[in-house]
């Protein structure tokens, strides 16, 4: 419960870039199975994340995936932590603010990211944090 | 498309642990089968709770101990939300949205029959958004 987050956090971690397209970030949602990602600043900070919600909200509004770029589609300035936060203090804030990915920076750069699944592999593969 | 035609394509498979399962068996199940919630019915299939993942992320945030003797009834959500196989994806995506829950239990006169995840919806209208937009183009180019 104590031990910090970045224990149990996804390190190898997919972004976008602020100008890639709606239709690129919902190619890579799809790729790789994924139902959120990272958009990150050319200083590798994170500016935003994008849910698999969010490109369906794009279509249903009938907005141009080819058009809309990934800045625009994000959640800004989305909640993140640091690595060296606990696993237990994370998932008060996910619980408290009712969101299903936790970003981690450090020194303003991503490095990993959180989510439900983490908490489940964390416990049968690794023992309780 | 309504969840009679989700369920018909992703399967009816549903992964159930009882209520007096501990938390630590339900996570091990959800992590064996691969799913993000199991069911918990009672004697005649009826749904009376869910287990989700959110639900372990709760535990980790309340920082309880000992997830081998906490049975999965004590943590589980009781009043389930389900949808009928007749209730349209929009209606259910519409009813996931607005009550934040991603998991709907599909049920018909009681029964639990299957279980769809905000996933499996979004990627059905994805797809209903790729193949309009695909008889778009046909449309213009003929």
């Amino acid at each position: 419960m104590n031990r910090p987050i970045s224990h149990i956090m996804t390190k190898t971690v997919w972004t976008v870039a602020l100008e890639d397209t709606a239709e690129k970030v919902e190619e890579l949602l799809n790729r790789r199975l994924l139902s959120a990602v990272p958009v990150v600043d050319e200083k590798g900070g994170v500016f935003g994340i994008i849910s698999a919600a969010d490109i369906l909200h794009l279509h249903a509004a009938k907005r141009n995936p080819k058009a809309v770029r990934a800045w625009e589609l994000c959640t800004y300035k989305p909640i993140a932590v640091r690595p060296d936060t606990s696993v237990g203090e994370v998932a008060g804030l996910m619980v408290k603010n009712r969101i299903h990915h936790v970003p981690v920076t450090e020194n303003g750069k991503l490095c990993g990211i959180v989510s439900a699944l983490d908490f489940v592999e964390q416990f049968v593969l690794k023992g309780r944090a | 498309m309504d969840l009679k035609d989700v369920l018909a394509a992703k399967g009816r498979r549903i992964v159930t642990v009882s209520a007096k399962s501990s938390v630590a068996d339900a996570i091990r199940s959800m992590h064996a089968e691969k799913v993000g919630a199991v069911m918990v019915p009672d004697a005649e299939g009826c749904p009376v709770g869910i287990f989700t993942e959110r639900d372990v992320v709760r535990l980790y945030a309340d920082g309880d101990r000992d997830f081998d003797t906490l049975a999965v009834e004590a943590r589980m959500t009781c009043s389930v939300v389900v949808g009928l196989l007749s209730m349209s994806v929009d209606e259910a995506l519409g009813l996931m949205t607005e009550r934040r829950f991603r998991h709907l239990p599909v049920v018909e006169d009681g029964k639990l029959l299957g279980l769809v995840s905000i996933g499996d919806l979004v990627k059905v209208k994805l797809n209903e958004t790729a193949q309009e937009a695909q008889a778009l183009r046909t449309y213009i180019a003929s």
